[in-house]
């Protein structure tokens, strides 16, 4: 007793926090809330509700010494969202951008998606993973090869993944953020404006000038 | 499971900047002039105003967003909207209901009770409050009676030793 206690405080303030925003886009229906519910909760719903406008959860990981809180913003690809989401690129270090194996599409509709992200994401040297998902289901129609390959033609990292399984869930999201980890200048000037920099606007908004009521 | 902390802070501080609200308010208005209004622009519009940081273009959310959901199609995510916008207002019973009727459709929507526990939460909060303040009041009041009491006793036997 009474032998100082120092030391493990010391080792806890040794580990370094980072805050980190990941986006997950893709067409309606590849497996986008499915792969965050597995990563976050460990869960699978064969009935998963289609997502409304955008979700949002939160996870902490330690990885490369560091402790890592990812706030992982999960839109919705339906149409009638298409033009509100993008508003949620702003800020974000990492983007997971998956389609579905089985539905060639979702695969031919990449290029829609990079697009999207080269307009409206705000950190142009942001990461990029492409995640091949449903590899459970046999009725497969593109190759592990052709991914690989688009992937590589869009400096992306690649996996294949099956939310039912937990096949590939946790390396998509772990690799991703490994690569983040390796480039600082994503996230150091991040770290004294955590709280904003999840949202939206990012600081960007002018403070209320008219007097009118604030939330 | 998400933090409840963490999950309110992103739903209070889900702002989009200004110059996208206004330029939503100028398509449908400019829409809206030609006649053309269609659904989704009416829920595009509303879901602009209901992502804005003034009380005042979160009402008019929801009574765009309201109007929509009396014509049945789509109800659920209009529903959500409205409890999101409520729930901004900090009129917890109203978002209770809306959120409550978005859970009847799909009891198992991950994102519906992740608000579902937001809003309860406020209106556990309030509930206690409301409770607090009737009986700190009185503790207060009983105090402050007190204290007097000890002070005016002290200051007349400081007089009375003079
Ligand atoms: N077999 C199989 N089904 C999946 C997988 N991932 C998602 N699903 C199902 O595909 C449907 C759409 O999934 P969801 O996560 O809502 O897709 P989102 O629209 O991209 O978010 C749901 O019925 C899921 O249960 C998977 O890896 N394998
Ligand atoms: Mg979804």
């Amino acid at each position: 007793m009474g032998v100082s206690p120092r030391p493990l405080r010391g080792n806890l303030r040794v580990m370094e926090d980072v805050s980190l925003k990941i986006l997950i886009i893709g067409d309606s229906g590849v497996g986008k809330s499915s792969l965050l519910l597995r990563f976050v909760n460990n869960t699978f719903d064969p009935d998963q509700a289609s997502t409304i406008g955008v979700d949002f959860k939160v996870k902490t990981v330690q990885l490369a010494g560091k402790r890592v809180k990812l706030a992982i913003w999960d839109t919705a690809g339906q149409e009638r969202f298409r033009t509100l989401t993008p508003a949620y690129y702003r800020g974000a270090q990492g983007v997971i951008l998956v389609y579905d194996v089985c539905l060639p599409d979702t695969f031919e509709g990449l290029e829609v998606w990079l697009n999207e992200l080269d307009t409206y994401a705000t950190k142009k040297d942001l990461v990029k993973m492409l995640v091949g998902n449903k590899i459970d289901k046999t009725e497969r129609k593109i190759s592990r090869a052709d991914g690989l390959q688009f992937a590589r033609r869009n400096s992306m990292l690649f996996i294949e993944s099956s939310a039912k399984t937990r096949d590939g869930v946790q390396e998509a999201f772990e690799e991703l953020v490994q690569k983040i980890l390796q480039n600082p200048d994503l996230y150091t000037e991040n770290t004294s404006t955590v709280n904003v920099s999840s949202n939206p606007s990012s600081g960007s908004e002018p403070p209320s000038l008219c007097g009118c009521s604030l939330v | 499971m998400a933090d409840n902390s963490e999950l309110e802070k992103a739903i209070i501080g889900d702002f989009i900047p200004l110059a996208m609200i206004q330029a939503a308010e100028k398509e449908y208005k400019k829409k809206n002039e030609e006649g053309s209004l269609t659904d989704q622009d009416r829920f595009s519009y509303a879901w602009h105003l209901i992502k804005s940081r003034y009380k005042d273009d979160i009402k008019k959310g929801i009574s765009i967003m309201g109007e929509l959901c009396q014509d049945g199609t789509d109800q659920r995510d209009y529903l959500y909207f409205l409890a999101l916008a409520y729930y901004k207002l900090e009129e917890y019973s109203e978002a209770e209901q809306c959120i409550n009727r978005v859970l009847h459709m799909e009891p198992n929507n991950s994102q519906a009770k992740d608000l579902k526990k937001l809003v309860s939460g406020k209106i556990q909060q309030d509930n206690l409050i409301a409770a607090g303040v009737v009986g700190g009041a009185a503790l207060v009041g009983a105090a402050a009676v007190g204290t007097l009491a000890v002070i005016g006793g002290a200051i007349v036997a400081k007089l009375i030793s003079k």
